[in-house]
């Protein structure tokens, strides 16, 4: 049955009972009042007929008391008629009484009446001469009688009252056992009806209750909260399978907009919050009052040769390494602290408690250790570093946009100072980092203003003064600042994408002063230039400098390729020795530059065959006062000679040094001993004095 | 009624148990209900009433001075109030007038008894010369004179009319219905103990005990009808006139209203009830020739003025009567 129903029919029903027992009640009541009424009305009438009865007797009395004064002669058919007047009238009041209702003690009381007043009649009848008799009843006698009349009377009226009384108080007992009877059943039937009701609805309650509780655990999240009564088959049943198809969609829609949230706050590769994650957090974070004690630190960690990772073994390859390096940092870190990923191979991590300085520097240390770690990719053990830039947050700062580029800037710095390392962030980090940035402002307009032109530092052979060739050195001649040396701008411009542009200035130039001097006549076997192991890898060197020299007519021969010793520290998937192989193919002469400084594998050294390489100046500087290091550069020229390359010293600045260099072997020098690095039209003049003045070179 | 009494009689006795007197002494005081009327005098209302007009109508006797009421008067217990009345030649008579109560049983009239009958005894009154003077014959003729006489003797005697015979019946038939009324006494009698007071019921004890008045004065109305010596003195012989041997003998009177009723005896030489009570309790006066059936009581002070107060109870609660109104053409 409905709830409806089983709340209304109840209600109905106790109302239609509560109106039965009213309806009956008042009958009972109207009816006792008619019976009441009925009864005093009788009583009234019978009443009134005692009191005639009484009445006449008096005066038949009175009547017989005249007579029997003896006052008066009456003639005795007067005094019979006289007499039986009175007797007719009490006898008809005598009927009318034996007629009326009443107890049987009052008909009992009626009847003695009767014969009482037929006892008095006779005596009576006899005194006034109506029946003849010789014994003739005295006044006392018939006085006797109409007392005995007289009290009888007054004895039936007080019958009559109390009969009266009790009718009445029948009447009302009736109506109280029926008002009694009522109170009874309606008690009966309120308690039978009200329990059951009293029960459905406790039931009620109690389902009404649970699913309530449900509701609010539902609202709370708690979508699996149990609800009971799906089964029932009236409203609550279908309120319950309501909430309950309420709740799984909830639920539904609830991890779907979990599922949003974490995809729209996270990377999914890592499942690390992202840069949106990282900068709500970041806010969060600077909403907080800092101390020294409890200031919080960013951690702007950047993978290194992850890109070579990526490139070489393709983009699972670097997911992979990712995911390690995630795994890696979050191994680092508690959980109160947000590690994310911000871009490519950038991470920010969000220290909540970033403690001192030393402990801090011992974590970075620690992350770049364990991601660092070798991973093991289709059976090939490949491990990336990382530099990590870490920025306080200790309420000095209060942007999160500012708080992450100091660690970007911590990171630069970091990168700056070699891979592998953490740095921290500090004003004069930051100082320093604009400065660059705006050098790196002149720098692009001295790359557009030709601002930056190739400086030549000639190379010749110090047995015979022969000249060997040119390197080809940036120079910037700053508005500002005048003259600015490499290592100001270079480094600069290769992290800043403008290692190209500077690279097709120097080719350019070394063309362009390769032509001069070449149509002057001057001796310009060829000019060395530069390139970065970035430029080596990143591919279209070779169609560049062979669309270069092609325009200028000019043979691969004639430019040499110096490249860090350093390119060669890679495996044999490094692209950049895969150009080194073609360049040399086309017949680019390969140098390697510095040498001795790096970590040159020497297997690659043999493998590739450069051409030559450049001695670095820490080995010849001083050489001739050194005999150890005498001893290595003696070393260093034997392996060169053996490997049948050719060997160059750098730096040479003394008479001494190049005595040495000749007497070890190497006759190939360029430095300062020699000339500096000049500007084109300079080299010219230079070579001209040169030819000029060659027989005193030979006489060197 | 027949229901009522013996439960009555049960009540009565039960109330009795407890009372001095036992019910059996009482029973005897017992009012009859009914007066006895004989065969030759019956009763009618219409004689009765006739017989009071006549009772109360002076024009009976001769002088038209006195009638039957101006002796027994109703007042005094239908006596006069002085040892012996006046008659109507103003001289006084023999005798103290008697009660004319409770006499439908009697047997024997006047203090002597020498009348049967009270329509006999009618005659005497009427007729002495001492007393109204006058004869029957003048009594008729006087009455037919009157209109109101001649239809009331038409009512009440329809067949005999207005006679002599129906003027004696007329006056016997009233006097046969003058009863003593109801009285504290009867009251007790009927088993109210408080009707009387103590001593009157003490007195009752002494009446019928120690002092034997009942023996006399029996019955409801106290008189035994007969003729006794009681020691009076004088020189009326009383019943001697008719029989030798009871001279000085006379009819028991009744004691109903007594106490109106004084001077007291045949002769009203007594003036009260005390002295009355006196002369029993010493038996008598001993006049030498007098015969007395009395002997002195051995009562005590207190008892003799008992038996006063026992005496007064029987006197009638209402012993009031009214006179009729008299035909006068």
């Amino acid at each position: 049955m409905s709830i409806k129903r089983r709340i209304l029919g109840p209600i109905f029903l106790l109302i239609l009972i509560g109106i039965l027992g009213a309806s009956w009640t008042s009958f009972a009541a109207i009816r006792t009042q008619d019976a009441i009424q009925k009864a005093d009305a009788d009583t009234l009438r019978t009443l009134q007929s005692t009191e005639r009865a009484q009445r006449l007797r008096e005066e038949i009395e009175r009547q017989l008391a005249q007579f029997l004064e003896f006052n008066v002669v009456v003639p005795p058919d007067r005094v019979a008629r006289r007499h039986q007047q009175f007797v007719s009238a009490f006898q008809s009041v005598l009927g009318e009484l034996s007629l009326t209702e009443g107890s049987s003690k009052q008909k009992q009381m009626v009847e003695n009446l009767s014969a009482q007043f037929e006892a008095w009649n006779t005596e009576a009848s006899i005194a006034l001469g109506i029946i003849a008799d010789t014994h003739i009843p005295s006044h006392s006698r018939l006085d006797q009688l109409a007392r005995r009349l007289e009290l009888s009377l007054v004895a039936l009226e007080q019958e009559i009252r109390i009969g009266a009384a009790a009718a009445n108080r029948d009447a009302r007992d009736q109506y109280v056992r029926h008002v009694a009877l009522v109170f009874a059943s309606m008690t009966v039937i309120f308690l039978v009806a009200g329990s059951t009701f009293l029960g459905f609805g406790s039931h009620l309650v109690a389902s009404l209750t649970q699913l309530a509780s449900a509701m609010e655990r539902i609202r709370d999240g708690e979508y699996d909260a149990p609800v009971r009564d799906t089964a029932r088959r009236d409203e609550l049943g279908q309120i319950a399978r309501g909430v309950l198809t309420f709740s799984h969609t909830l639920r539904d829609l609830s991890a779907a907009k979990s599922r949003i949230e974490h995809l729209a706050l996270h990377d999914q590769l890592t499942n690390l919050p992202n840069r949106r994650a990282l900068q709500d957090h970041l806010s969060q974070c600077l909403s907080e009052d800092y101390t020294a004690d409890t200031r919080a630190a960013v951690l702007h960690v950047d993978l290194d040769r992850f890109k070579q990772v990526n490139d070489l073994m393709g983009h699972a390859a670097g997911d992979q390494i990712l995911r390690h390096a995630a795994q890696a940092m979050l191994r680092c870190v508690t959980p109160r602290d947000l590690t994310a990923r911000v871009g490519g191979d950038e991470f920010v991590i969000v220290l909540r408690r970033a403690g001192s300085e030393a402990e801090l520097q011992l974590l970075a240390e620690r992350i770049i250790e364990e991601v660092s770690r070798p991973v093991e990719i289709w059976s090939e053990f490949i491990n990336v570093g990382a530099s990590i830039g870490i920025a306080f947050i200790d309420g000095s700062e209060s942007d999160p946009e500012r708080i992450l580029s100091n660690a970007d800037i911590a990171l630069y710095v970091a990168k700056g100072q070699g891979r592998g390392r953490a740095s921290f962030y500090n004003d004069e980090t930051r100082t320093q980092f604009e400065g660059n940035m705006a050098l790196l402002k002149d720098l692009r307009t001295g790359l557009a203003e030709g601002q930056i032109r190739a400086h030549f530092q000639p190379q010749v052979d110090g047995a015979n003064g022969q000249i060997l060739g040119f390197e080809a050195l940036a120079r910037w001649k700053h508005p500002e600042r005048g003259m600015l040396p490499p290592d100001v701008f270079i480094t600069l411009a290769f992290e800043h994408g403008l290692g190209d542009q500077l690279t097709e200035i120097i080719v350019s130039d070394a063309v362009e002063a390769l032509l001069d001097w070449r149509s002057r006549g001057l001796p310009a076997p060829s000019v060395s230039v530069n390139f970065s192991a970035k430029q080596l890898r990143d591919g279209g060197l070779v169609e560049f400098l062979d669309d270069a020299l092609f325009a200028a007519a000019l043979e691969p021969a004639d430019i040499a390729i110096e490249v860090l010793e350093s390119v060669l520290f890679g495996d044999g998937v490094d692209p950049a020795l895969n150009t080194i192989a073609q360049l040399q193919a086309r017949g680019y002469k390969i140098e390697l530059d510095d040498f001795g400084t790096g970590h040159a594998s020497i297997s690659n050294l043999r493998r590739f065959k450069v051409d030559g390489v450049k001695i670095d100046r820490d080995f010849v500087a001083g050489v001739d006062q050194d005999a150890e290091q005498e001893m290595i550069l003696r070393t260093l020229i034997d392996l060169c000679r053996n490997l049948g390359i050719e060997c160059l010293a750098e730096g040479v600045e003394t008479e001494a040094e190049k005595s040495k260099l000749l007497a070890l072997g190497c006759s190939r020098f360029q430095g300062y001993g020699i000339a500096r690095p000049m500007p084109r039209d300079e080299v010219t003049d230079w070579l001209d004095a040169r030819r000029q003045d060659k027989p005193v070179v030979k006489a060197v | 009624m027949r229901l009522l009494k013996p439960v009555l009689a049960g009540l009565c006795a039960i109330s009795l148990l407890a009372a001095a007197t036992p019910y059996s002494a009482r029973a005897e005081f017992t009012r009859p209900s009914r007066i006895a009327f004989p065969e030759t005098g019956s009763y009618s209302p219409q004689k009765a009433a006739l017989g009071k007009m006549l009772f109360f109508d002076a024009r009976l006797s001769r002088g038209q001075n006195l009638s039957c009421a101006s002796c027994h008067n109703p007042s005094f217990g239908w006596e006069s109030p002085v040892p012996r009345a006046i008659g109507g030649l103003n001289r006084p008579l023999k005798r103290h007038t008697p009660t004319l109560e409770n006499l439908a049983e009697a047997t024997a009239f006047f203090w002597d008894g020498r009348a049967a009958t009270l329509e006999e005894q009618a005659r005497s009154p009427i007729t002495h010369p001492d007393e109204m003077d006058s004869s029957l014959p003048d009594v008729v003729r006087r009455l037919s004179a009157i209109s109101g006489y001649r239809r009331n003797f038409a009512i009440a005697f329809p067949e005999e009319g207005l006679t002599e015979t129906s003027v004696l019946a007329a006056l016997a038939t009233y006097q046969r219905t003058l009863r003593s009324g109801w009285s504290p006494f009867d009251d007790w009698i009927e088993g109210d103990e408080d009707a009387i007071s103590s001593a009157a019921r003490r007195g009752f004890e002494v009446f019928t005990g120690v002092a034997r008045c009942n023996e006399c004065h029996s019955g409801w109305s106290f008189t035994d009808h007969d003729f006794h010596r009681v020691g009076v003195g004088g020189e009326d012989i009383g019943r001697g006139l008719i029989d030798p041997a009871l001279a000085y003998g006379f009819k028991t009177p009744g004691l109903r209203n007594i106490a109106l009723r004084a001077p007291y005896m045949h002769n009203g030489s007594l003036g009260t009830l005390r002295d009355v009570v006196a002369h029993y309790r010493q038996g008598g006066t001993t006049v030498a020739g007098h015969p007395s059936e009395l002997t002195p009581l051995q009562i005590s002070d207190r008892q003799a003025s008992d038996l006063v107060a026992f005496l007064e109870t029987l006197t009638a609660y209402e012993p009031h009567v009214s006179t009729p109104a008299l035909p006068v053409d």
